[in-house]
């Protein structure tokens, strides 16, 4: 089975309040992230996005494709995702707000789908339609959905012969349901970070804590990249002089891990129990 | 004549008032180009050798550069040059003011001093020359003050250069000073001094053009900014006094005179601790950073203050009190003393009494306790009038440690006499070297090797051979900025020293200099420094660090016991000299002398130039 990806980011994140597919997590943008995941275990990655919507560096090999129409929820972004992967035999659905998202469940799914046309996680009585699998035939059918104003996904299920994977077969491959959880609010996202990542201690010094107006910024992160990321997110006076958007030290800038040596490599390694201290090249006096 | 000199230089003699020109070629000029290089040159041909520095035919050399009048930001700097009475090797020490510009409008390059005068003097300068005015009513003021005394019976227009009690009497690190700003190092202070001359006043509005004026103005206007972006948001904003708290995390902090990297009350004394005070901020003549950071006391006396001077009246003498520490930088800028090498010295003194090493020594008795604040400021007075235990404290650690003998010249915090500035050399092991082999003494301005310590990848608390070439070309592009002469917080600014060093020089002189012959400039001065030393006696033994440093473990959290062994800062200078081109014992082959074209200086004995 050919296997194709479509990873929809076009949502206006009104919650969030920011973009979600910019949203730092660890050494990667969330989007980066969720497609780095299923191109881990799919043939072929499509990323649904909105008409001009700026995204973050991707591969080369995933393409791009755009919501027709504004506002149509999931089964809006699902038509031109499908359509892009017409060659393959069933398409894995997320969105950019599921840093879980696994492959032992799109595996799962996919197994699932062998002899329907959707395969969909269910949980909790509610059913996930941004973590299922799709044959690209449905696409007419979405098509006449829409038309008709006919947005919830679970008129598409009652069309077509959709598999419905239960919790407890989830909960097999996924015992805490991880690759179900959505970054919707900055609550969700805090507590998606502190899930994924150690917390650690980031000092700064001299005008990196007379900017930020604070001496120790604690941070979600494993790598260098990953806490330089969020430092900017939580201290956005630092960018551009001290850490830059993309996270990485501005020039004058250097890092140490604990104080000996100093670190440039973006996946250097970090551990919370040694703090990653920010201090300006420029020592001397 | 290239753009930029007036090809001659000043000598006065004030024992008998004479003065003579001293014409500068423009092979010689093109060689050193002026700042420590056209200074240090002044000095090899003037200075009779093996002279004693106080004596009055040393002479004090005031050298400017091709930039000084030019609107390139932070150019209006000269430099100061003698046989330092500290270290009895060159002292060299910079300083920044409208004086260079004044100075150079009186027609010249350089002013040479030398002579003693016959009761105290203020050397007068201008357009038409040199004279010597009475100045027996300047004795015991500040050089701020006399300063003040000066304008006020001269001219506002007037600058001024002097010293404060200290340089009167021949502290060995006495300063020079002028509105504020101090030629720091080395004890120049006192060669002024022995010279009976309190300060000298100058002004001169004689034109010096360049060769390519739009050149110059593009590349000005460039530089300046260039230099108000990033790079130097450090200086701007808070100063160098916020490196206080980076060299306590790094456990790179002399605390209590080396015995420690880091300081329990460092926090107390920070850069952060003094903005919480009033402050204003202030820049030097034709400057655009404006890295002054002005302080005002509770008491509302106004003090500058700098990360040296704050760590060496704070945590290295055990001070935890940030208004001891102010008081004492104050008082080091009235009297006009080093800071660094007078915390230097009282630490020492401290640790010498906390072991027990002075007793019996009734002189000494009242030197104070590590954390005496109160203490600390009496003898800070005491060294400055020369008074008990302060006679002996002006003489420097090394001397004080040699008079004292047993175990005490170990524990003294000094290269070649000269006190080690705010850096534990077991912290950041490229820095060592650079403070092991500076021809000044441990000096942090002539190489700036911390850098090569903070490069990502280095290892700071290891010594290998790589450092060497690291060292020695950090020594080459701060001998290029001090020639030319820029300030050295500039340094980031620039993507490449030696090319846009380049680059200005041409503009403003007409040759046609590239990368190659800056860096040649560099070596070239790097060098003669070394050379003058060998004429005066140096030898292999004094590239070295004061000897607790290399037998005693770092104490700090981050840095917690790191070692630099003797074998590893020999196999590191050994690395450091061969990069330079000079032996393996640290000489000058003849076949470099003449490459690097000082065969008019290398062994000269004096002559005109």
């Amino acid at each position: 089975m050919r296997r194709g990806a479509l990873v929809l980011c076009g949502g206006r994140s009104r919650r969030m309040g920011r973009d979600k597919a910019w949203l730092p997590f660890g050494g990667e943008r969330l989007l980066q992230r969720v497609v780095a995941r299923v191109a881990a275990c799919c043939d072929e990655v499509v990323v649904v996005a909105r008409p001009g919507q700026e995204l973050p560096p991707l591969p080369a090999d995933v393409r791009v494709a755009h919501d027709e129409l504004p506002d149509q929820g999931p089964l809006g972004g699902l038509v031109p995702g499908l359509r892009a992967l017409a060659a393959c035999d069933a398409c894995f659905a997320t969105s950019c707000d599921a840093p879980f998202v696994s492959a032992a469940v799109i595996d799962l799914l996919f197994a699932r789908v062998t002899d329907h046309d959707v395969a969909v996680a269910e949980s909790g009585g509610f059913t996930h339609p941004l973590s299922a699998v799709y044959r690209p035939h449905v696409v007419p059918a979405l098509e006449r959905l829409l038309a008709a104003g006919r947005l919830r996904p679970v008129f598409l299920y009652d069309e077509v012969a959709t598999a419905r994977v239960d919790e407890h077969a989830l909960r097999a491959v996924d015992p805490e349901l991880d690759a179900l959880r959505n970054v919707n609010t900055p609550e969700a996202y805090e507590d998606a970070l502190a899930r994924a990542f150690p917390e650690l201690s980031v000092e700064l010094y001299d005008i990196a804590r007379a900017r930020a107006g604070r001496a120790v910024v604690p941070v979600r992160a494993d790598t260098l990249r990953g806490a330089l990321l969020q430092l900017a997110r939580l201290c956005p006076a630092l960018a551009p002089d001290v850490v830059t958007a993309d996270g990485a030290l501005a020039a004058h800038w250097r890092a140490s891990v604990g104080g000996a040596s100093f670190v440039d490599a973006p996946d250097t390694p970090l551990a919370g129990d040694a703090p990653l201290i920010v201090i300006s090249a420029l020592a001397g006096g | 004549m290239p753009g930029g000199y007036h090809g001659r230089a000043l000598h006065v003699d004030v024992g008998d008032g004479a003065t003579r020109d001293l014409p500068l070629a423009d092979d010689v000029l093109r060689r050193v180009v002026g700042g420590v290089g056209l200074g240090a040159w002044l000095l090899a041909r003037l200075a009779p050798v093996g002279v004693a520095p106080l004596a009055p035919e040393a002479p004090l050399v005031i050298a400017l550069s091709p930039l000084v009048g030019s609107p390139l930001t932070t150019s209006a700097k000269f430099a100061v040059v003698a046989k330092s009475p500290l270290t009895e090797r060159i002292g060299d020490a910079l300083a920044s003011d409208r004086f260079a510009i004044e100075l150079k409008g009186c027609g010249v390059d350089a002013l040479v001093v030398t002579g003693r005068a016959a009761a105290w003097s203020l050397l007068v300068v201008d357009e038409r020359g040199a004279r010597l005015e009475p100045a027996q009513d300047l004795v015991g003021l500040s050089s701020a003050d006399a300063e003040e005394r000066v304008r006020a019976r001269l001219g506002d227009s007037w600058r001024f250069f002097g010293i404060g009690p200290a340089g009167e009497r021949l502290v060995r690190f006495a300063t020079i000073s002028g509105d504020a700003r101090h030629a720091g190092r080395g004890g120049l202070g006192a060669v002024l001094g022995s010279k009976r001359v309190k300060g000298i006043a100058v002004r001169g509005a004689r034109t010096c053009p360049v060769a390519d004026r739009e050149r110059v103005l593009a590349l000005a206007r460039d530089l300046s900014a260039r230099s108000l972006g990033p790079a130097t948001a450090k200086y701007r904003e808070l100063g160098t006094v916020t490196n206080l708290l980076v060299m306590n995390r790094l456990a790179a902090l002399p605390t209590r005179n080396f015995q420690a990297g880091s300081f329990e009350h460092a926090d107390a004394v920070s850069g952060e601790a003094l903005h919480a005070l009033p402050s204003v901020r202030r820049h030097c003549a034709a400057c655009t950073i404006g890295c002054e950071h002005v302080f005002t006391t509770s008491s509302g006396r106004a003090v500058r203050m700098e990360y040296e001077g704050l760590f060496a009246l704070g945590p290295l003498c055990g001070i935890g009190d940030r208004d001891v520490v102010l008081a004492a930088s104050a008082l080091c800028d009235d009297a006009g003393i080093d800071v660094i090498s007078a915390g230097g010295t009282v630490a020492f003194a401290m640790e010498c009494r906390e072991r027990g090493l002075l007793a019996g020594r009734a002189e000494l008795a009242d030197v104070p306790a590590f954390g005496d604040g109160e203490g600390l400021l009496r003898t800070l007075r005491r060294i400055a009038a020369r008074e008990a235990e302060g006679d002996l404290l002006a003489e420097g650690s090394r001397r004080l440690g040699d008079l004292l003998g047993g175990a005490a010249p170990r524990l003294a915090p000094h290269v070649k006499g000269l006190e080690l500035p705010g850096y534990d050399p077991r912290a950041m092991q490229t820095l060592a070297l650079g403070l092991a082999v500076a021809t000044r003494g441990a000096d942090h301005n002539r190489s700036s090797a911390y850098e090569e310590d903070l490069r990502p990848g280095a290892d700071r608390f290891r010594a290998d051979a790589s450092k060497g070439p690291a060292a020695a070309a950090a020594e080459v592009r701060a001998a290029v900025l001090d020639s030319l002469i820029l300030c050295k917080f500039l340094r980031g600014v620039f993507a490449d020293v030696l090319a846009e060093g380049a680059a200005m020089l041409s503009a403003v002189t007409g040759w046609d200099v590239d990368r190659a012959e800056m860096e040649r400039v560099g070596r070239r001065v790097v060098t003669l420094r070394k050379l003058w030393n060998v004429r005066e006696g140096w030898t292999r033994d004094e590239d070295t660090l004061p000897p607790r440093l290399l037998e005693e473990p770092l104490r700090g959290a981050a840095g917690d016991g790191v070692t630099l062994s003797r074998g590893d800062l020999v196999r590191m200078i050994a690395s450091y000299y061969a990069a330079h081109g000079w032996t393996p014992e640290g000489a000058v082959p003849d076949a470099l002398v003449r490459e690097l074209g000082l065969d008019d200086v290398a062994g000269v004995e004096k002559e005109s130039p």
